[in-house]
C-alpha cells in the first residue's frame, strides 16, 4: 500500500510528465522563406481555404532562387474573403468582397507592406473594379451597390458617387464590375443580377465622361453577356488603335444559352461594334491539350493587350480538369495566348489553374500567372509572348491568386 | 434494510423526447409531513437517493424494526458511494416514518445535520454512477443551480475539455466543443433523443436551467444509449422528473432587457396512478447591447445593436398514469415558438427576422422485469407533425453605421445578393427503443435503437423568383438509424469494468429537384431534378475498461471508432452556390482516452476530495468541409487533424461551508496533412487551445433562521489566446485576444421554497469579442426569483 506522500508524488509526476509533453509540441511548421532584397517588383496574393487573403511584395528574380516554395511567413493579412488588388506606380490597392474600405499600400524597406490610407466604403459593397485616371483620381466599382465611387489614390479621400442603379434592366440589380480608362472615358461594365448567378443575359456597360463623372451612355448589346468581371483580372483591352475590346463570359461560360465572346468599341465610339464579334465558346483550340478541350466550350475568363492582334489570357474549360475532379477543387484555368482578329486561341504550355488560384497580369512586355497548380507546383509562372518561352519563376505554399506589378 | 442500502437506479427516465422542453416532470421529496404517502417504504428511500444530492426531503413509511438499520458511520464503501443521511423515525399515525435527507456529504444541501446523525445509509447517486463507469465523462449537476440565471451554455464552459464559444447576447448561436470537436460531430441528446432533427431550430441554451437534472457529456467516446453518430462524444441533458406534486415559478431579469420566466406544475392523483403536469417558459430578450466595431471601423464610436429582439415561448402539458401494465405510460404536448431578429455586424440591419413554431406530440413507456427478470425496457416516441420556420431576409437600402444609406434594387440585408421570404417546414418521427438485461449482477447487455424520418420542405417563393431557380433548399427526406449494442461486465467486486459498444448507422437520403437553372453546371446533374436516393450502413464501435487497484482511485482507458455520417445539407448543398456532394463519405474518428479518477471522503479532515486527469488522442480523416472555387463551393471529405490533449479537475469540500474547483484544459489540434495551403502541422482555426476555470463558493447555512442558506458564489474563467486564421504569417491580424472573465453572485433560499439571486457576469467588462470577432455583451447584471411550492400526494 503507498504511503500518502508518494501517492501525492506519482500523481504530480504523472501530471507534469503530461503537461510537458503536450506543451513542448513543435509549433506551427511554416519555414520563412523569402528574405527581402529591397527591389521587390510585384505584389502576389495567396489565399488559404477559409478565405483569407494575404499579400506579399516579392523580387521576382530574388523569389525564383529560393529553394523551398514562397510561405506567407512575411505576408500581411489583407482581408477575410478574397482579395481585389490593383497596383498603380508603386502602391498597391487591396479590398474584399465584405470589407469596408479600400486599403492602400506602399513598399517599406525591408520589402513589408506598409498601410499608407484608406477609402472607406459601404461594408459588402463587394469591389470589383479599378481604374486610375492619374495620381490624384481614380475609380472603384462597387458590385453590390450599383455605384462607383471616384476617390483620390494618394489620399484616399473620396471625391464623388456616381449611381448607377438607374441603369438596372427590368427585373434586375445593376452591379459595375470592370472599368478601364480611355482618355477622359470611363468604361464600366455592368452585370444585371438576380442573386449571385442569374443575369440578364446580354452585354451592358456605361461611359462616364471622367471630366464631370457623369454618364455619357449606356450601352448593350444581345451577342454578348456578362461584360467584364467582377474579379480583379483584366477583362478589358485597348489596342494599338485605340479600340476596346471586352470579355463576356457568361457567368464564368456556364450559363446555359448566354452568348459569349469578345465584343469590340471602336476608338471613340459610344456603341458596341456591330462589325465585331468573336464568338469564343466555338473557336477550335490550338497547341497542347487543344484538342481534347474541344470537346467542350471555352470561355475567355481574363484577357490582356500583347501588341499586334494579339493577347494573352485565360480560357476557363473544363475539359482540363481530371477525371476525378470537380468545379469545386479542379482545374480548368488555362493560360492560353490568342489573336482576337484571326480569332485563333493557342493553348501555352503552362500548368493548368484552380479555382482556388488563377490570376493574370502584364509584367513589362511578359505575363505572369499566379495559379493553384494540382500536387505541390502551386506557384507564379511566366510566359513571354516575344520567344514563347514559358516558365516556372517560383512555387508558394499557399495558393497564389493574384499578382500585379509594381514600380521598384 | 440490505436492499436499501445499495447503490440506485440505473440510468432510469431515458424515454427522452426530441422537445422536451416543458413537461418537466421531476423526482423529488416533499418536506411536509401533512400526511403520508402511500409507497412503499424501499421506494421511499429508493427515490430520495436517485434525486440526487441536493433536494431537500421525503417521507415514508418504514415497519417499525427498520428504522434503526445497522450503522455504517464513518466508513466508506468500495464504490464511493454516496452518503445519504435521514432522520430518525418520527411517529406521526401508527407506523414509524422515516424523514429522509438526502446529501452526499459535501454538506451543501441547505439541510440541517443536528437531526440527522442517528441512521446513516450509504447508496450511489445516479452522477456518481455515471463518473463511475469506464467512459470519460463529466456531469453537472444542474439542481445546484435551480436558484440563479444561469444558461447552459455558461455551465458547459465551466467544465474540463468543453470549450463554448457565443455570437452575441441571449438567444444568439453558440458552437460547443468537447475536447475540440463541436458542429456536427458533436451530438446532443435531451433524456437520450438525439437533437439533430431540429438543429438550428432548437439548441440546449433554450433550455433554462431550473428545468434541468444534470448535463452529461461524454467525451471521446459516446455511450450506446445515446443513439447517433457522434464524432468525439456527446452532451445529453437529463431533465428534472420529480415524483411529488408542485408548483414551481421562476422569474429573471438581466441587463439589455433580459427578462426569463418559468412556470411549471404537476399534481399526481396515487391511487388512481395518474399524473398531470404542465409548464410554460416564456424569454425575451432585446440584447440592445453596445458594440465596439473599431476593428471594422477605425472612426466610429460604440454603436447600439439595433435589432437583435429574441421572443421565445416553451411550453407542454402532458398526461401519466402509472397503475397499468407498464410501470409508466405518458404522453405529452409540447413545443415552442420563437420570433428573432438578426443583428447586422458590419452593416446594421432592419428587416431580417426569423419566426418559428414547433410542435412535438411524444409517448413515452417504461417497464422493468419486462417479460423476464431483470430487463428493463423503454420506449419513447415522437411526432413533429410540423414545424414552420419563416424567414425574411429583404431591403432596398443598403444603409451603413455612420447613418448613411444608398437605396438599391430588391436586395437581401444579410445575403447581400439574394432577398428572402421563405416557409420552410420540417415535420418526422423519432422511435426510441432500449432494452437493458441484467440476468447477473456482473453483466449486463443494453440494446438501444433510434429511428428518425425527416422530411425537409423548405419554400423561398422570393428567393426562387428572383434566381429563376430554387434558391434555398431542395425537398429531402431522410431515414436514418442508430443501432447500439453494449455489454457491460463487472468483475472483483466493481474493481474491473469492462464495457464495449458496438454501432450501426443507416442512413437514406431522398431529393426531389424543383426548378430549372439557368447555369449549365446545375443542369447537368450537379443538382438532381428528380428523386435521388443514397442508402448507406456504417458501424462504429468501442471498448472501455475502468479499474480500481485501490478504493479511491479509478483508472480508465476507451478507444472508439467514431463515424460521423453526412447530413443532407453536405449531401444535396443548398440548391444554388453550394453544390451537392453525394459522393460523400462519412467522417471518421479513432479516438483514444486515459485517465484516472481520485475520490476521498474525510480525508486530511477535507470533507470530499475529487481529482481527474484524462490524456486524449484523436485521429480524425475526412473531416467533411464545406470548400470551394470562385464559382461554386460544395462539402467534401478533405482534412485530417490530430489532437492530442489533456485536462484536469479538482473539485474540493474545504469545509461544509466551503467549495472550491479548478480545471484545465490543453488540446492541441492540428493539421496531419498539408490541406488548400495550410500545411501539416498547424493549429487549427477558431479553437482554444488553451483554457482554465475556477470557481468558489461559501455557504452561511441557517443563516438569520433555521433553513435558510445564504450563498456566495466566484467564478473565474480564462481562455488563452488563439488564431482566427491558420497562422501562416508572423503578425495575424485575426487573433482572438487572451480572457479572464469573472462573475460573482449572491443566493439567499428561504427553506428550500424561496430563493433570491443576484449576480454579475463578466466584472471587469473585458470579454468583447468571441470567434469571428463577434461582439459581446461585456458586463452583465441579473436577478432572479425563484419558487417552489411542494407536498406530498394522497
Amino acid at each position: 500500500m503507498f504511503r500518502k506522500p508518494i501517492k501525492r508524488t506519482v500523481f504530480i509526476a504523472a501530471a507534469a510528465t503530461a503537461g510537458v509533453l503536450l506543451f513542448s509540441c513543435t509549433e506551427d511548421n511554416n519555414p520563412s522563406g523569402y528574405v527581402s532584397t529591397g527591389d521587390e517588383d510585384a505584389v502576389l496574393i495567396t489565399r488559404l481555404d477559409d478565405g483569407v487573403s494575404y499579400a506579399q511584395a516579392v523580387d521576382l528574380a530574388a523569389a525564383g532562387e529560393l529553394n523551398d516554395p514562397l510561405s506567407q511567413r512575411n505576408a500581411t493579412q489583407v482581408i477575410s474573403d478574397w482579395a481585389f488588388t490593383f497596383s498603380y506606380g508603386k502602391h498597391v490597392y487591396v479590398s474584399g468582397y465584405d470589407a469596408s474600405d479600400v486599403t492602400r499600400y506602399g513598399i517599406g524597406s525591408d520589402g513589408s507592406l506598409r498601410e499608407e490610407g484608406s477609402l472607406s466604403i459601404p461594408a459588402n459593397a463587394w469591389p470589383a473594379g479599378m481604374a486610375f485616371s492619374c495620381e490624384t483620381k481614380a475609380y472603384v466599382s462597387l458590385y453590390a451597390t450599383g455605384r462607383v465611387i471616384a476617390f483620390n489614390p494618394e489620399t484616399m479621400e473620396k471625391i464623388t458617387s456616381i449611381d448607377l442603379t438607374g441603369y438596372a434592366a427590368e427585373g434586375f440589380n445593376v452591379s459595375p464590375a470592370s472599368m478601364i480608362i480611355q482618355g477622359n472615358r470611363l468604361v464600366v461594365t455592368l452585370h444585371q443580377m438576380q442573386g449571385q448567378m442569374t443575369f440578364d443575359a446580354k452585354a451592358h456597360a456605361v461611359i462616364i465622361d471622367i471630366d464631370k463623372d457623369t454618364v455619357i451612355a449606356h450601352i448593350t448589346d444581345e451577342r454578348g453577356s456578362w461584360a467584364g468581371s467582377r474579379e480583379s483580372v483584366p477583362s478589358m483591352f485597348v489596342d494599338d488603335e485605340g479600340d476596346l475590346y471586352i470579355a463576356c463570359s457568361a457567368c464564368f461560360g456556364m450559363a446555359g444559352e448566354a452568348p459569349e465572346g469578345i465584343l469590340r468599341i471602336k476608338n471613340g465610339a459610344t456603341e458596341f461594334d456591330e462589325d465585331y464579334f468573336w464568338d469564343v465558346s466555338g473557336t477550335t483550340l490550338e497547341g497542347e491539350g487543344g484538342d481534347a478541350a474541344n470537346e467542350l466550350p471555352s470561355t475567355l475568363y481574363s484577357v490582356s493587350y500583347y501588341k499586334g492582334t494579339k493577347g494573352v489570357g485565360i480560357l476557363i474549360n473544363t475539359a482540363f480538369m481530371a477525371e476525378d475532379e470537380d468545379m469545386m477543387t479542379g482545374h480548368y484555368y488555362k493560360p492560353v495566348e490568342f489573336d482576337y482578329a484571326a480569332k485563333t486561341i493557342t493553348v501555352l504550355d503552362l500548368p493548368t489553374g484552380g479555382g482556388y488560384g488563377h490570376g493574370m497580369n502584364r509584367y513589362g512586355e511578359k505575363f505572369l500567372f499566379a495559379f493553384e497548380v494540382a500536387g505541390d507546383e502551386n506557384g507564379v509562372y511566366e510566359y513571354d509572348p516575344a520567344t514563347g518561352d514559358t516558365k516556372l519563376l517560383f512555387t508558394t505554399e499557399a495558393p497564389p491568386c493574384y499578382i500585379v506589378e509594381i514600380e521598384k | 434494510m440490505k436492499n436499501i442500502i445499495t447503490s440506485v437506479g440505473l440510468w432510469r427516465r431515458g424515454a427522452g423526447t426530441l422537445l422536451a422542453v416543458t413537461l418537466l416532470m421531476a423526482a423529488t421529496v416533499s418536506a411536509q409531513n401533512d400526511s403520508l404517502p402511500d409507497v412503499e417504504p424501499d421506494n421511499v428511500l429508493d427515490k430520495a437517493l436517485s434525486t440526487g444530492e441536493t433536494q431537500s426531503a421525503q417521507i415514508g413509511t418504514l415497519p417499525a424494526d427498520s428504522a434503526q438499520p445497522e450503522s455504517v458511520r464513518d466508513e466508506v464503501l468500495p464504490d464511493d458511494s454516496t452518503r445519504i443521511k435521514s432522520a430518525p423515525a418520527e411517529a406521526v399515525t401508527g407506523d414509524s416514518v422515516l424523514m429522509v435527507e438526502v446529501t452526499t456529504g459535501k454538506g451543501r444541501t441547505g439541510k440541517s445535520f443536528e437531526k440527522l446523525d442517528d441512521i446513516e445509509v450509504y447508496g450511489t447517486t445516479e452522477i456518481d454512477r455515471i463518473k463511475s463507469s469506464a467512459m470519460t465523462v463529466s456531469v453537472i449537476d444542474a439542481k445546484r443551480y435551480a436558484g440563479r440565471f444561469v444558461s447552459v451554455d455558461e455551465l458547459l464552459k465551466r467544465t474540463a475539455g468543453v470549450d463554448v464559444r457565443r455570437s452575441g447576447g441571449i438567444g444568439s448561436a453558440s458552437r460547443i466543443t468537447v475536447r475540440g470537436v463541436g458542429g456536427k460531430g458533436l451530438k446532443t441528446f435531451i433524456d437520450g433523443a438525439p437533437l439533430s432533427a431540429v438543429d438550428g431550430i432548437f439548441s440546449l441554451d433554450n433550455l433554462p436551467v431550473q428545468l434541468i437534472d444534470r448535463i452529461e457529456i461524454y467525451k471521446g467516446i459516446a455511450p450506446a444509449h445515446l443513439g447517433a453518430d457522434a464524432l468525439g462524444g456527446a452532451i445529453n441533458v437529463i431533465l428534472i422528473d420529480r415524483e411529488i406534486d408542485y408548483f414551481e415559478a421562476s422569474y429573471s431579469a438581466g441587463s439589455y432587457n433580459t427578462h426569463n420566466g418559468v412556470l411549471r406544475f404537476r399534481k399526481n392523483w396515487t391511487k388512481p396512478g395518474i399524473r398531470l403536469s404542465g409548464g410554460l417558459v416564456p424569454v425575451y430578450a432585446k440584447n440592445d447591447y453596445k458594440m465596439d466595431l473599431s476593428w471594422l471601423y477605425p472612426d466610429l464610436e460604440p454603436v447600439t445593436r439595433n435589432h437583435d429582439r429574441w421572443y421565445w415561448l416553451g411550453y407542454g402539458v402532458g398526461l401519466a398514469f402509472t397503475r397499468l401494465w407498464f410501470d409508466e405510460i405518458e404522453f405529452e404536448l409540447e413545443g415552442l415558438a420563437q420570433h428573432k431578429e438578426t443583428q447586422g455586424i458590419e452593416q446594421p440591419t432592419f428587416n431580417t427576422t426569423t419566426s418559428t413554431i414547433l410542435p412535438v406530440i411524444s409517448m413515452a413507456a417504461e417497464k422493468e422485469d419486462f417479460f423476464l427478470e431483470g430487463l428493463d425496457f423503454e420506449y419513447h416516441c415522437g411526432i413533429l407533425p410540423l414545424s414552420l420556420t419563416h424567414h425574411v431576409d429583404t431591403t432596398s437600402v443598403f444603409r451603413q453605421w455612420d447613418g448613411t444609406s444608398e437605396r438599391v434594387g430588391l436586395q437581401g440585408e444579410m445575403d447581400v445578393f439574394t432577398p428572402h421570404c421563405s416557409y420552410d417546414t420540417l415535420s418526422g418521427t423519432q422511435q426510441r427503443v432500449n432494452i437493458s438485461y441484467s440476468p447477473v449482477n456482473h453483466f449486463t447487455f443494453n440494446v438501444n435503437e433510434v429511428f428518425q424520418y425527416i422530411k425537409n420542405g423548405p419554400d423561398d417563393p422570393l428567393a426562387d423568383s428572383m434566381l429563376s431557380m430554387s434558391g434555398s433548399d431542395y425537398p429531402s427526406k431522410m431515414l436514418s438509424n442508430s443501432l447500439g449494442l453494449a455489454g457491460d461486465v463487472k468483475l472483483f467486486d466493481d474493481r474491473f469494468l469492462n464495457q464495449l459498444i458496438l454501432k450501426v448507422h443507416s442512413l437514406k437520403t431522398e431529393i426531389y429537384g424543383k426548378g430549372i437553372s439557368q447555369l449549365d453546371w446545375l443542369d447537368n446533374g450537379w443538382i438532381p431534378q428528380k428523386e435521388t436516393a443514397d442508402l448507406a450502413h456504417y458501424f462504429g464501435f468501442s471498448e472501455a475498461i475502468r479499474f480500481r487497484p485501490i478504493p479511491f482511485l479509478g483508472i480508465k482507458a476507451s478507444y472508439e471508432r467514431a463515424v460521423r455520417l453526412p447530413n443532407s445539407a453536405e449531401l444535396f448543398g443548398d440548391g444554388a452556390g453550394i453544390a451537392p456532394g453525394l459522393g460523400l463519405k462519412p467522417e471518421v474518428s479513432h479516438n483514444v482516452n486515459v485517465g484516472m479518477q481520485f475520490v476521498r471522503e474525510q480525508w486530511l479532515d477535507i470533507p470530499k476530495f475529487e481529482a481527474e486527469l484524462n490524456g486524449f488522442f484523436y485521429d480524425t480523416r475526412d473531416k467533411i468541409k464545406l470548400v470551394g472555387s470562385n464559382i461554386l463551393t460544395g462539402y467534401k471529405n478533405i482534412q485530417h487533424t490530430r489532437t492530442l490533449g489533456v485536462e484536469g479537475e479538482v473539485k474540493v469540500d474545504v469545509r461544509r461551508w466551503l467549495y472550491l474547483t479548478a480545471n484545465a484544459t490543453y488540446q492541441d489540434i492540428r493539421l496531419a496533412e498539408d490541406y488548400l495551403g495550410a500545411r501539416k502541422g498547424m493549429r487549427e482555426p477558431n479553437m482554444p487551445w488553451f483554457f482554465t476555470n475556477v470557481a468558489a463558493e461559501f455557504t452561511w447555512f441557517d443563516m438569520f433562521a433555521d433553513n435558510n442558506n445564504g450563498k456566495v458564489f466566484w467564478e473565474g474563467g480564462y481562455t488563452h489566446e488563439f488564431y482566427m486564421t491558420w497562422s501562416v504569417a508572423d503578425d495575424p491580424i485575426d487573433m482572438i485576444e487572451s480572457s479572464f472573465v469573472m462573475n460573482a453572485g449572491v443566493e439567499y433560499d428561504f427553506s428550500d421554497r424561496l430563493s433570491i439571486s443576484a449576480e454579475v457576469n463578466d466584472i471587469t467588462d473585458s470579454w468583447k469579442y468571441d470567434v469571428f470577432r463577434q461582439p459581446l455583451p461585456g458586463r452583465t447584471f441579473r436577478l432572479n426569483l425563484h419558487l417552489f411550492l411542494q407536498r406530498i400526494s394522497k
